[in-house]
């Protein structure tokens, strides 16, 4: 008598991620809606700017950056011309969430690798699409 | 019945303001923007303590130079604060939170309507300079004043004021933070 072979449900593997807003409220409403999707969301890690964002990315493994673009210190678009520049974040997924939605910024970031890109302000559902299409993308 | 050029302008510029602060307060503060007035700001600024007030000042570069100062009551800022995060009451809301928030509510509304306006190019807000205190200065504007440019709104049919100064130079550095005033 054979033994039946369980068929395993596929658990997608839980996604790590990088917020860098310099309104630590932004960061907590992007968690918090990250949280509420029910997707497979590993670590969450916080950074205030461009600066603060490489120093965790150095120290820690990231799936994917969600980065705002205008912050003190360092620019969004300058972290992004930085991690563009480095061979071992080559498969992190970015996304920006910006108020600048024009189309010369949406120009710059398709030029730097950027996945997706999110206008503030945005419901707290547009970050279970997108964390929803970044982990079918897995 | 004919308008001039400029009230046409003008009336151009409140509406397309009018509807960056309620895509802010509909997407990301389950709360309703209508229009407001300068009689119903005047009452409300009458009502509110003086010292329960907060205006957020932005200053942009990019097709156009200028500021944006928003000024609300802080019973209204805490309120969309505590949408805004998640929280339970109002009474949650921390002082620094408060703080916070109101210069990114400046943030999201200069921003939306920035990109709204311009469209095509790319412009750079520098960090909001938060600053708590009395109405006062705010009430008593007139049609012929030269000064920024005012559209009243109201949020939950509270009013709160929006200033815009186009053409302002030298934009202030994260650095120049002016006494009583927070940056975050």
């Amino acid at each position: 008598m054979s033994t039946p072979v369980m068929a395993e449900a596929a658990t997608p593997a839980a996604i790590s991620i990088l917020v860098v807003d310099d309104s630590a409220m932004m960061r907590t409403m992007i968690k918090r809606a990250a949280a509420a999707t029910g997707l497979p969301i590993g670590q969450i890690y916080e950074a205030a700017d461009g600066q603060q964002a490489l120093a965790v990315l150095e120290r820690h493994h990231v799936d994917a950056l969600f980065t705002d673009i205008n912050m003190p210190v360092m620019t969004g678009i300058e972290l992004l011309r930085q991690v563009a520049g480095r061979e071992q974040w080559r498969d992190m997924v970015r996304v920006i969430i910006s108020t600048d939605g024009s189309e010369a910024r949406r120009n710059e970031a398709g030029a730097l690798d950027v996945r997706l890109y999110v206008e503030k302000p945005f419901r707290p559902e547009v970050m279970r699409d997108v964390l929803s299409e970044l982990t079918a993308a897995r | 019945m004919t308008s001039s050029p400029s009230s046409l302008l003008l009336a151009d510029f409140q509406a397309a303001l009018l509807s960056a602060v309620a895509e802010v307060a509909e997407n990301s503060l389950f709360a309703f923007a209508d229009a407001s007035d300068q009689t119903a700001f005047e009452s409300a600024a009458d009502q509110s303590g003086t010292d329960d007030w907060l205006d957020a000042r932005i200053r942009f570069t990019g097709p156009v130079d200028g500021q944006l100062t928003v000024a609300l009551p802080g019973a209204l800022a805490r309120r969309l604060c505590a949408a805004f995060a998640g929280a339970d009451s109002a009474d949650e809301v921390g002082e620094r939170d408060l703080i916070d928030f109101t210069g990114e509510l400046a943030n999201m509304v200069c921003g939306t309507w920035l990109t709204r306006t311009c469209q095509h190019d790319a412009f750079t807000l520098m960090p909001p300079i938060v600053q708590c205190g009395g109405p006062e200065r705010r009430v008593g504007g007139s049609p012929g004043d030269t000064g920024p440019a005012r559209v009243y709104v109201a949020i939950d049919d509270t009013p709160l004021l929006l200033e815009i100064d186009c053409g302002t130079a030298a934009p202030n550095g994260p650095g120049s933070v002016p006494g009583g005033a927070y940056a975050r």
